[in-house]
């Protein structure tokens, strides 16, 4: 073992340059602001559990009539409220008719008004609060007053109206919603966009010569994407509660086809004798709802720029 | 501020006109006959038709229903013999307003209690406990809460009356059930505004004072967290309106709900016209108050309407 040196020379030295552009070189891949938000909200477990939840809901929607040998609309005077057992899963309903089968076959058609009249919806609502905050003056006042007259009539009032004067069916169901639901996203759109639309970029795109229209389409909503899809949770399950809440008063869908609120409709009238015929239905429409709320929440707190 | 008053009665005044008008439009466009299930004959219809007026071309019915609608006159009932629509009003309203007015008293004050407990347990066992309550709130359609309690509570421990309103007792079920979604609401805005307050300067001035915390949550952060609860006060008592149609038909309170499906079920046109108009008018009337509440209670707005 040597002696420790206790002098130092230059040689055992050598000089490290300073290299400016090594310096701003990225060690680790960037992430866009999508990738940050999945990588957060991977993290959030309720989220996730929840996304899950709902994923095997539209699974079951999209197989589950099928793995029973019954029709949904079959009755069978033979076997009428019957409990849930080996072979009707969830019992049959006063009509004999078997509830797995009606369950799931209710949630294809719950889940489809939801998302659809949720898409719709958001998809006006952009649109309109795009146009509105953008153009400003006129226009603006326009949409503004007309908002500020719907929004004080009724939601629910306005969609029973529709339901009496179209007739009963699905797509009613949706004009119905679609009616007065893209209000609230109009709104949250324009909001933002009255914020946007001084900064930079758009000066930039109206000074290279961009029209209104691409300026809106292509520089102001996608930077209000994130607003509207955690807008568009929120509202899929606003949607499914009022489809729910309007078959259930007897003006939605109707027998025999099936809905969560339909079948919440009839087990209420026979709850008595036979809970279990508004328990599933109920819990069906509660852990929907739940678990989009609660995914909804998750890409909220995701997608928010401002806790990156 | 009385500009803004006036601004706001002349929006109002003017939705009162657009529901009347596109209500009693679509009205006249319903599919079917209001006297299609009585047996008469050609005389006794034509009788019947001029008796109603709908004899006479749709501008003259609509300018004499406008006439009567200014002095308060909502007409009678095609179904209900010699009832005057004010008649069925007068007897079936207070129902609704007594369930009405207990929801909205409980749903706001316990909601505000918990948003607050939520947001000074920041982080602990109680803030989940709130979040919890607030987040099954808003998932549980209120026929399902209604159907579960009246289950739960009022036929398998016999604790509450199943329905019926004749006493204290048996409105403790209907007003837990219509305010569960409110509260939750109502909890979970009041946390995020408790939240927000909480970093303000002006609550660290109030600390910096040698306030005690008591009085800073009290004077300070409960005062100023509580404006966007008044803010959604109108939509509340839009939500618990329609929440009646369905609570009043689970438990049989003789409230207006009833009258109103079952008018659109019979369709009864006056009947729907009128207490669609009625309930219109309430809601814009209790939007109107809350606007002009929001004015007085934040110094801000009241400030800008000085100015002009």
């Amino acid at each position: 073992m040597t002696e420790p040196t206790t002098s130092f020379d230059d040689a055992l030295f050598s000089r490290v340059e300073r290299d400016a552009s090594a310096l701003e070189a990225i060690h680790r891949p960037s992430l866009t602001y999508w990738q940050d938000a999945w990588y957060k909200i991977k993290k959030n477990r309720v989220a996730m559990l929840s996304l899950g939840i709902i994923a095997l809901c539209v699974l079951m929607a999209a197989v589950g009539p099928s793995m029973t040998p019954f029709d949904y609309t079959a009755t069978d005077a033979t076997h009428i409220d019957e409990p849930p057992g080996g072979t009707h899963w969830f019992g049959t309903d006063s009509l004999g008719r078997d509830l797995w089968a009606r369950v799931w076959m209710g949630a294809r058609v719950s889940l489809l008004i939801g998302f659809l009249a949720a898409v719709i919806n958001s998809c006006i609502g952009a649109c309109v609060g795009g146009i509105a905050g953008y153009l400003g003056g006129r226009v603006d006042m326009f949409f503004m007053r007309l908002i500020d007259v719907l929004y004080a009539i009724p939601y629910m009032i306005v969609a029973i109206l529709a339901m009496v004067v179209l007739d009963t069916g699905m797509h009613t169901l949706v004009i119905a919603l679609v009616l007065v639901g893209w209000i609230k996203s109009a709104r949250l759109v324009r909001g933002q966009v009255l914020q946007l639309k001084h900064q930079e970029f758009v000066l930039a795109a109206r000074k290279l010569g961009a029209s209104d229209a691409r300026i809106i389409y292509r520089h102001l909503l996608p930077n209000t994407l994130g607003l509207i899809i955690t807008d568009l949770t929120m509202a899929v399950p606003y949607a499914i509660f009022a489809e729910a809440f309007l078959s259930y008063i007897g003006l939605g869908i109707q027998p025999p086809e099936a809905s969560w609120g339909l079948l919440a409709r009839y087990g209420a009238q026979n709850f008595r004798v036979c809970p279990y015929q508004l328990f599933i239905p109920a819990a069906c429409i509660s852990l929907t709802m739940l678990s989009l709320n609660l995914f909804g929440d998750g890409l909220r707190d995701a997608l928010d720029p401002r806790v990156r | 501020m009385t500009r803004y008053i006036l601004q706001r009665l002349a929006i109002s005044l003017v939705t009162i006109w657009v529901l009347v008008t596109v209500v009693f439009v679509l009205v006249r466009c319903l599919p079917g006959d209001p006297f299609a299930s009585e047996k008469l004959t050609p005389e006794i219809r034509a009788n019947m038709e001029r008796y109603y007026g709908f004899d006479q071309p749709l501008s003259v019915q609509y300018a004499k229903y406008l006439k009567n609608l200014l002095r308060g006159d909502l007409g009678m009932s095609l179904k209900y013999q010699n009832m005057p629509i004010n008649q069925i009003i007068q007897n079936s309203f207070p129902y609704s307003a007594d369930l009405g007015i207990r929801t909205i008293l409980f749903a706001t004050f316990t909601g505000i209690f918990l948003g607050v407990v939520a947001a000074l347990n920041r982080g602990r066992p109680l803030e989940y406990l709130c979040i919890f309550v607030a987040v099954v709130g808003i998932s549980l359609p209120d026929f399902i809460t209604g159907s579960l309690l009246q289950y739960l509570l009022g036929q398998k421990l016999r604790l509450f009356p199943v329905a019926l309103w004749k006493g204290f007792s048996y409105t403790v079920l209907p007003t837990f059930a219509l305010s569960f979604y409110t509260l939750a609401m109502v909890s979970r805005i009041m946390r995020t505004s408790m939240l927000d307050v909480t970093g303000q300067d002006y609550i660290r001035t109030a600390r910096a004072k040698g306030l005690s915390p008591f009085k800073i949550v009290w004077r300070h952060q409960i005062r100023n967290a509580i404006l966007p609860v008044v803010t959604i006060l109108g939509p509340i008592t839009a939500a618990i309106l329609t929440g009646t149609f369905v609570i009043e038909s689970i438990y049989a309170i003789p409230g207006m709900g009833k009258f109103y499906v079952l008018g659109v079920q019979n369709l009864d046109y006056t009947m729907i016209l009128s207490l669609t108009v009625f309930y219109g008018v309430f809601l814009i009337a209790a939007n109107f108050v809350v606007d002009i509440l929001y004015g007085f209670i934040d110094p801000r707005i009241r400030l800008a309407g000085n100015k002009r």
